[in-house]
């Protein structure tokens, strides 16, 4: 415990939740660097993307503390487009040609922090070559209790603009979400969360990307409803066992919108601390949904309906993730973390989803 | 909407009742543990006494030890001194973080966790600035670089009455 | 719908405020200060995490507020 004593601050970072955890009256006067390069790759040899992460943390003031993220991802490979019987088989259509897609996205908040309450403001861009989106954020959070608990209140604001790869981007889609939060300590080595959070999508939902089969007449355009509205309910549990310092995270997550979909999530992760300021975290992950009102596998001249879409992501299915990171602080001023999941989804289509993640990240002290 | 105003309103009534300058500090004596003889506020009679609580995973109570080591090499005065109480919860914690940052002044365990208590502490560090009469003259809430000055101006103050 | 989960949220809360009769004081937080007990959100790992799940699955947000859209495929 006491070798993490310098790791905790690399952790407690201004930014890192809950605040309530933080006895600290005082922010840290310290910069902060971190990296994380990650590597994605589906199954059959779908998707692949990298991705290179950048933050910087800065604390002027006692009281302020600003961050700016740099993410780019560049993708390549082919994605699923629709499905179609073949000789009284289901079969998925890939994209045929090869995507190859990157994605920058940059951003910057700040937080602002009173005797009770903190404040926090964000902003940020993200351009791909068929989609631009910039999006707000404002948040306040307020400590109760002498400090044992904390209410978090949050809106978000993202304005989006899509399309084809290299046309001009007409459709418009407009995203509001609105976040409530309560954590509050339960003793020494626990607390619970516990989350609403409502969203609001308009505008241009449809994938232009996207095909429908229909029996005895052919392709048609991925074609969703205007609007969608999501609520989702979440509760998590972090407890700190006495006798070897490791913790346990519980998350369970209950999502639904007017799509008809409803999804659980269920997770949890372990930290256990080793000698020489080792960590390993396994951690574990089950997701489930079923379909939209709209989606089938494909259809037919009497199922078409005014919607319809064969997405995937929209289908029935569950899925499973396990996960492995190990992490090692170097010094008082840096550490080093490796990581690894494993995704693998079920579902009645053919060749159902799967992704390995890996993950390199490295965290700076000045 | 009402609800949430509500429970923010909650917050205000909240107000804490901790100690404030002008007040006699609270007398405590805290009892001998391996790391430590047996220590009480009254040895230090007469003297200027920066009373500081911390913990080793407290942030910046890592970033006080050294300057406050500084401060007090610095002042030189046998009037002046540091007592520095943690309250970690295992003795080997405070162990191994006084051998990274090693200091020459007090520094005692309380196991029982009574002084912070006693002195109504709200957060990780903050220390009592103690007068020669056992007056309570300044709290300082959390450490940073920029404080030490304005800190050693008011002990060069109190040494002087 | 909303409302039972405003129930939930309500029922939760009200356990939470239950057990804020015995508060934890600002010395006993050495536990809930580590490492381990960090949660990891807002983290760049779960800006990663959170992104290829929104990707790939159709139930996204729950732990703050949202940050932008993609054109994921």
């Amino acid at each position: 415990m006491s070798k993490e004593t310098s790791l905790s601050c690399l952790t407690s970072a201004a930014l890192a939740l809950p605040a309530l955890a933080q006895a600290a009256p005082d922010m840290l006067e310290d910069a902060q660097v971190e990296y994380q390069f990650s590597y994605y790759d589906e199954a059959d040899e779908r998707m692949q993307a990298r991705t290179h992460q950048v933050r910087a943390s800065l604390q002027p003031s006692d009281k302020l503390n600003l961050n700016l993220d740099l993410t780019r991802d560049t993708l390549s490979g082919a994605s699923p487009m629709f499905n179609m019987p073949v000789e009284g088989q289901t079969q998925q259509i890939l994209s045929g040609a090869s995507i190859h897609e990157k994605r920058d996205v940059v951003s910057f908040g700040a937080s602002y922090k009173m005797a009770k309450n903190l404040l926090k403001v964000g902003l940020g861009r993200s351009v791909e070559n068929d989609y631009k989106s910039n999006f707000y954020s404002l948040g306040l959070s307020r400590y109760l209790n002498q400090k044992n608990t904390q209410v978090d209140v949050g809106v978000g604001l993202s304005l989006d603009k899509h399309g084809i790869a290299d046309q001009p981007l007409t459709d418009k889609k407009r995203s509001l979400s609105y976040h409530l939060g309560v954590t509050q300590l339960l003793s020494p080595q626990s607390f619970i969360q516990a989350n609403l959070g409502y969203g609001q999508h308009r505008g241009v939902l449809s994938d232009p990307y996207k095909k429908v089969y229909i029996e005895g007449k052919g392709l048609d355009v991925d074609l969703r409803p205007e609007s969608r509205y999501q609520s989702t309910l979440s509760l998590l549990y972090a407890r700190q066992f006495k006798s070897n310092d490791s913790a346990l995270h519980l998350g369970y997550r209950y999502y639904q919108d007017n799509w008809d979909i409803k999804a659980h999530t269920l997770s949890a992760k372990y930290h256990y601390p080793l000698a020489k300021g080792w960590m390993l975290i396994p951690e574990f992950r089950y997701y489930k949904q079923n379909s939209a009102d709209f989606y089938q596998v494909y259809f037919n001249q009497d199922s078409i309906g005014s919607y319809h879409s064969s997405d995937y992501r929209l289908a029935d299915f569950s899925a499973q993730t396990w996960g492995l990171s190990v992490n090692k602080r170097l010094s008082d001023k840096a550490k080093i973390e490796l990581g690894w999941q494993s995704y693998r989804s079920r579902r009645d289509t053919p060749n159902p989803l799967a992704f390995d993640l890996l993950r390199l990240a490295i965290k700076l002290q000045f | 909407m009402k609800t949430l105003l509500l429970l923010l309103g909650l917050g205000i009534s909240q107000l804490s009742f901790a100690l404030s300058a002008g007040q006699p500090a609270p007398h405590f004596s805290l009892s001998a543990s391996p790391a430590n003889p047996a220590l009480q506020l009254k040895d230090f009679q007469g003297k200027v006494v920066y009373l500081d609580f911390w913990a080793s995973w407290c942030p910046p109570c890592a970033k006080s030890f050294p300057l406050l080591n500084q401060l007090r090499a610095d002042l030189g005065n046998p009037d002046f001194e540091v007592v520095a109480i943690n309250v970690d919860e295992k003795i080997e914690d405070m162990q191994a973080f006084l051998r990274q940052h090693p200091v020459d002044f007090v520094t005692a365990w309380d196991k029982a966790k009574q002084t912070p208590a006693l002195f109504e502490i709200l957060g990780m560090p903050t220390a009592f600035l103690v007068d020669k009469q056992g007056k309570i003259r300044h709290i300082h809430s959390g450490f940073r670089r920029q404080d030490v000055s304005a800190l050693r101006a008011k002990i060069e103050q109190l040494l002087q009455e | 719908m909303l409302a039972t989960i405003m129930r939930y949220f309500w029922f939760f809360f009200c356990l939470s405020l239950l057990a804020a009769c015995q508060p934890v004081k600002p010395w006993q937080r050495g536990s809930l200060a580590s490492e381990q007990m960090q949660l990891y959100q807002g983290s760049l790992q779960s800006s990663l995490d959170d992104h290829v799940y929104f990707s790939k699955e159709a139930a996204s947000g729950g732990y703050g507020v949202a940050a932008g859209g993609c054109g994921c495929n």
